[in-house]
């Protein structure tokens, strides 16, 4: 009995010894390696959980992807100036149609070893490196836009190579692409036309390097942590579906201006909401996280939190469409009081309170080519109840109607999720007050949303878009331009629609941002085509532990992050 | 017994059919499907895809196709590339017939969302982290329900009574969605205690399977309190009595093997909705499991993942149920396999 | 299970019972003993006070359910910051509006909590008692016919509810509910859809929250009137009344359904939380009843997304909901053990 009772005791004893091992061997580790641990929201009702570059859209995959493989042009996080990525230099043809990339050469295909624990080098059946060439290039290209891999976002690309739009289409073949290696480390790539912002686009997720051989061996599986290969700054070391991810510096990335050698070692990104990625974070257990908006009050209250916080860009803007083949919004008068009825500031300020802008305009100010609110003091709308009130009266005379209460009803649509139903009520209160219409609401389930605004709109419709790249063509060209897909109003202007195709050639920025103003001006405060309520704005806390860059394209890059001291 | 087995085996297979041809056509009754994306996707992409995954089939055609890859078994010589349109489940090496000969079957089809990974790789990946926390929870489910439900009976309108049933209901009143944050913010942030979010050692457990079974406890509890209210009441149980039995004999030896048959009655089902994943439970602890794909396959419409998922569903449900059948001959005699 | 045979009547009632239609004794007698279980009372008031609440909302209510002050948006009377410790008032250095305007505070659009839970009570209450009923009226019509007729009509409505039971129930609610929104929105003005459309618009989207939960709860309550059935329809009465020539509906009214009664009113009872549960699951996925009808379910989801910063818009309507679902559950049990015989003469 009693010596029983003594080997329990022992046995006690041992195990606390041991767990103090542990522990003691685990704080060495974690002093070692600079592990940074945030958190990444990708399990929203759209998992886009393939990290290929080829297929990836959201832009959590695009912040992984970014730090996995580097683009022949690289998007500096806070100036949002083109640099060099790849691609050390490169020259345009006189007649802006031929790129020429000079590509660097010291950059080998890496994976991660689980067995050895190290980031390793690939080599070919001989036994040499592989290193990232201008073939790699053309096949990540052409995989792309081949019409079997079904990309999101090869329509991006396609446009800005020559046959890429035929090719897309199955109408060309691989072989017609105007993309050829001059050399190992020579790319050209020709463009059916001359755009100015084309260089932005050949550095693009989905015009990356890939390796044909590492598809040919893994088929689908290729993207897994055990098979992925990789060249960027950070290595791929695990990714545990629906859980977490983690990158691991690469030690063979040379290293160049635009993008270091990391200075961590690890970046873990937690697959977690914003709620649960805060309530980590405030625990400890993560050095970075998104916060709920809801939160925002409550962390510019608390002394340390609200240091920690900082809002960023995010190029998204939300907008309310009117449908133009609906009464009444076939008629401007009554457009431009909904429009002018809503108070943005309200909007931003009351409702959603996380620092989000009141929107004037369509395309985000910040990205190139859009309207600044700096140099545009006047231009667009915003709340204007008697504006409204007029509009309202003068839009009732045209259409021969004494009063409001004789108006069709309203409806107005949007995808049901928490943050559209908020805006709604508070937008279809406003519309009550000021204009005396009550709108009725109709939350739909959200890819029904998307089905029925592509085929036929409500009245009005709520819809956002955020940034492919960083010009205000992605916008005013691709979205509202009248023959566009994405211009679910049904509304067209030939103004407009030459000023954004003479805009989309033009070189010179300064006309350019010009061009943008007047078809902003146009769009939301001549014809009243769509209501702009606000633009977005990421939110983000940050222990203080860390050094970072403040990024103003809503990615980070967590090569030039750090830990302090 | 085994005539029994036999019969709701075969029985399970008309089952399934069924559920996955209302399935099958109810889903496709749904405006959008899995390419439908807030920024619409090029009509040519859409068309890619589509014949890609043979959406662009007439319907009859997809669904026998769907069912033919399930069904159908294939003896494959050459070596498969990994590729998510030929995913099987069972993979049997047939040496006997040359080195790369395999007996493949039942391929559920890729995803059409996830695009790298078939819905044979999702259940297997999350499946079990499902399971593991659907076990726990319904064991804690069974820890307080029980004991509630017996202390609620025997002490009948009692202050113990009341008490007992208000603990219950409240976990059917207030969801998991707040008792998740609650817990995570209490035994988390402020205690320190416990791991908030994620899945893999046992302390992560914890949290998310005593949010999720104290939900489920008070059906058990109030059906333990109903039954054994009922037994307590029966002939045998007065004999035992009049035999002079204590009450607490009378109580452990009769009152609560009888008075079990209704919970067992409900076991069947919640192992089948507790160990096929639960959406919210995972949501709010972070845990990657199956229950989130029975949701989001819905909302973005990632049919073969819909089916998928309600095939198991239904699988697991029928085969619980048998074994819930079985259960009862052991608590009840009387009952005979028919 | 045999819990509902015809009660041997007690001797002294012998002598009245020729005065009385049949099953008065019963229903007087489960009166008599569902007066004397005082939780079972209590829960029957708090049902009724919940139900006058609902009616007379809008005499209740302070404020309107869908009046906004913006500018008042998350304010609080400050007791409620003393609940919540974390809730820390702007002038002691917080972030919490203080004010007496609203009883429990208000919403993220400014809206009076209290005067919101008033008028979700209706929804909550609406899905309480129609989902009851959808479940009863379609369960009783497939349950007596299988159970009565019995032979090849009985195995294949059975089959049907096996198949059914196979489903997932919230997965085909949420495939019901996408579908039926999907299909009878954006339809021609005039046509039946369109009525039905508009019924749901006008309802706040209840409507097909009531047929999604309808159609996936009958199967069970189909199975027990069936299991009833069978264990009454060899009764020696029953074959009395089919000797008389007493047509098949009619013995189904007269002697069967009084008889079965009671275990389905229980059953419906004890389910109607989970109806409840039902609606706030939807509201959670972002399927509930349409902006701005308060339900508590949505408020409660709605709520548990703010639940750091402001937990009383979570808490309150919870508490609400769990005031109901106690007074449900414990008339349920009150019934159940009113209605049981064997428990007659116990107490």
């Amino acid at each position: 009995m009693n010596s029983a009772r003594r080997s329990l005791r022992l046995i006690g004893l041992l195990m606390v010894f041991a767990m103090l091992a542990v522990l003691a061997v685990s704080g060495v580790g974690a002093q070692d390696a600079k592990i940074l641990v945030t958190g990444l929201n990708m399990v929203g009702a759209d998992p886009d959980n393939s990290l290929d570059p080829s297929l990836s859209s959201t832009v959590q995959s695009i912040q992984i992807l970014d730090e996995l493989y580097i683009g022949l042009t690289h998007l500096n996080e806070i100036t949002a100036a083109v640099e060099p990525g790849m691609a050390t230099d490169w020259t345009i043809s006189e007649d802006g149609l031929v790129y020429t990339f000079n590509i660097l050469q010291n950059v080998p295909w890496v994976r991660f070893n689980a067995e050895s624990g190290a980031v390793e080098e690939v080599t070919d059946e001989s036994g040499a490196v592989r290193y990232v060439t201008a073939n790699d290039f053309i096949y990540g290209i052409t995989r792309t836009l081949d019409p079997v891999t079904g990309g999101d976002y090869a329509y991006v690309l396609a446009p800005y190579i020559v046959n890429g739009v035929e090719f897309n289409a199955g109408e060309a073949a691989a072989e017609d692409l105007g993309i050829r290696a001059v050399d190992d480390y020579t790319l050209e790539i020709t463009s059916p036309e001359a755009v100015g912002f084309a260089i932005n686009i050949y550095g693009l997720w989905m015009a990356r390097a890939q390796a044909s051989w590492m598809l040919d061996e893994f088929g689908d599986t290729w993207v897994e942590a055990e098979n992925r290969q990789t060249y960027g700054p950070f290595a791929m070391k695990s990714w545990n579906h629906d859980q977490d991810i983690t990158i691991v510096k690469n030690p063979f990335w040379p290293g160049t201006e635009a993008v270091p050698q990391p200075a961590l070692d690890e970046v873990v990104f937690r697959l977690l909401d914003d709620t649960a990625q805060f309530a980590e974070y405030q625990a400890g257990t993560m050095q970075a996280a998104v916060p709920p908006s809801a939160e925002i009050d409550r962390i510019k209250a608390d002394a340390a939190l609200s240091e920690q916080y900082y809002a960023g860009f995010d190029s998204c803007s939300l907008y309310y469409g009117f449908n133009w083949e609906k009464a009444p919004f076939d008629n401007v008068n009554i457009r431009k009081a909904f429009s002018l009825a809503i108070d943005r500031e309200s909007v931003v300020n009351d409702v959603t309170r996380d620092g989000r802008i009141a929107s004037r305009w369509y395309s985000r100010p910040g990205i190139t080519g859009a309207p600044t609110l700096e140099n545009n003091p006047d231009l667009g709308v915003s709340f204007d109840a008697a504006g409204a009130q007029a509009a309202l009266e003068a839009g009732l005379a045209d259409l021969g109607l004494s009063s409001a209460a004789e108006l069709p009803t309203i409806t107005l649509g949007f995808g049901d999720t928490e943050y559209n139903n908020l805006v709604a009520q508070a937008v279809q209160q406003m519309w009550a007050e000021t204009l005396g219409i009550e709108v009725q609401l109709s939350a739909m389930e959200t890819t029904t949303y998307f089905d029925v605004i592509e085929v036929d709109a409500p009245q009005i419709f709520r819809a956002a878009w955020c940034m492919d790249y960083p010009d205000a063509n992605n916008f005013l060209y691709e979205t509202t331009r009248s023959d566009s897909p994405n211009n679910y109003t049904n509304w067209s202007n030939a103004e407009f629609d030459a000023l954004v195709d003479e805009a989309r050639v033009s070189t010179d920025q300064a006309a350019r941002a010009e061009m943008y103003a007047r078809a902003e001006e146009i769009l939301v405060a001549e014809d009243y085509a769509l209501a702009p309520i606000f633009w977005y704005v990421t939110r983000q806390v940050v222990s203080p532990d860390v050094t970072r860059t403040f990024s103003s394209i809503g990615l980070e890059r967590y090569e030039k992050w750090d830990f302090a001291g | 017994m085994a005539q029994f087995i036999t019969r709701r085996i075969l029985w399970m297979f008309v089952v399934l059919i069924v559920v996955s041809v209302i399935t099958f056509f109810l889903m496709r009754a749904v405006p959008g499907g899995p390419f439908s994306r807030e920024k619409p996707l090029p009509p040519q992409v859409i068309e890619n895809l589509n014949k890609k995954y043979r959406l662009d089939e007439p319907m009859l055609n997809q669904y026998l196709g769907y069912m033919g890859d399930i069904l159908v078994p294939k003896v494959t010589t050459e070596r498969i590339r990994p590729n998510v349109l030929e995913d099987y489940l069972i993979n049997i090496p047939l040496p006997f017939m040359g080195e790369e000969t395999y007996f493949r079957w039942m391929n559920f089809g890729p995803s059409y969302k996830a695009r790298s990974r078939s819905v044979n790789d999702i259940f297997e990946e999350h499946l079990p982290v499902s399971f593991q926390l659907g076990v726990v929870a319904l064991g804690v489910a069974l820890l307080i329900g029980i004991p509630l439900g017996i202390v609620s009976a025997l002490k009948r309108n009692t202050v113990y009574d009341y008490a007992g049933m208000g603990v219950a209901i409240m976990g059917v009143s207030v969801p998991v969605i707040i008792t998740g944050p609650l817990l995570q913010y209490l035994f988390g942030v402020q205690l320190h205690l416990l791991p908030i979010t994620g899945w893999g050692t046992p302390a992560h457990a914890i949290l998310p399977s005593f949010a999720l079974g104290f939900t489920y406890s008070a059906l058990i509890a109030r059906l333990m309190r109903a039954s054994l209210l009922q037994v307590l009441n029966e002939d045998y149980i007065r004999t035992a009595r009049a035999k002079g039995l204590s009450e607490r004999m009378v109580i452990i030896a009769h009152a609560l093997k009888n008075s079990m048959i209704p919970v067992v009655t409900v076991i069947g089902p919640l192992f089948a909705l507790l160990v096929t994943g639960t959406f919210v439970t995972e949501t709010i602890f972070g845990i990657p499991g199956l229950g989130r794909y029975f949701v989001t396959s819905i909302t973005g419409r990632d049919y073969s993942v819909i089916m998928g998922t309600i095939l198991l569903y239904a699988l697991v449900l029928v085969i619980s149920n048998m074994l819930v059948d079985i259960v009862y001959g052991w608590l009840d005699p009387r009952i005979r396999y028919t | 299970m045999t819990a509902l045979q015809r009660p041997k009547p007690a001797a002294g009632q012998i002598a009245n019972l020729k005065e009385r239609p049949r099953g008065e004794s019963l229903w007087g007698d489960a009166a008599r003993r569902l007066r004397r279980n005082k939780a079972a009372i209590m829960g029957l008031i708090i049902i009724i006070i919940s139900i006058l609440v609902a009616i007379f909302a809008p005499a209740i209510a302070p404020y309107d359910y869908k009046t906004q002050v913006r500018a008042d948006n998350n304010a609080v009377p400050y007791w409620v910051t003393r609940i919540f410790p974390n809730m820390i008032p702007e002038d002691e250095g917080g972030y919490i509006t203080v004010t007496d305007k609203y009883p429990l505070g208000s919403d993220a659009l400014g809206r009076d909590l209290f005067s919101r839970i008033v008028y979700g009570s209706r929804v909550s209450l609406a899905v309480a008692f129609v989902g009851p009923v959808v479940s009863i009226i379609v369960g009783l019509l497939v349950g007596m016919i299988a159970g009565y007729v019995g032979g090849k009509v009985d195995n294949t409505l059975m089959r049907i509810v096996d198949v059914m039971y196979a489903f997932p129930t919230f997965l085909f609610i949420i495939l019901l509910m996408a579908f039926f929104r999907a299909s009878f929105t954006q339809v021609e003005q005039g046509t039946f859809s369109y009525y039905i459309s508009e019924l749901d618009s006008a309802t706040g989207g209840l409507l097909f929250i009531f047929v999604g939960i309808g159609l996936t709860s009958w199967m069970q309550m189909a199975r027990l009137v069936r299991g009833q059935v069978l264990s009454v329809r060899e009764k020696e009465y029953i074959e009395a009344a089919r000797s008389i020539g007493t047509r098949a509906p009619e013995i189904m009214r007269q002697h069967i359904l009084p008889n079965i009664l009671g275990p389905i009113i229980i059953a419906e009872t004890l389910s109607i939380p989970q109806y409840i549960s039902y609606e706030a699951f939807l509201s959670f996925i972002g399927l509930g009843v349409n902006p701005p009808t308060p339900s508590w379910g949505a408020m409660i989801s709605e709520g548990a997304q703010v639940i750091n910063s402001y937990p009383y818009q979570a808490l309150f309507p919870a508490l609400a909901l769990f005031f109901v679902m106690f007074a449900f559950n414990f008339l349920g049990d009150g019934l159940r053990d009113a209605l049981d015989p064997r428990m007659r003469g116990v107490d």
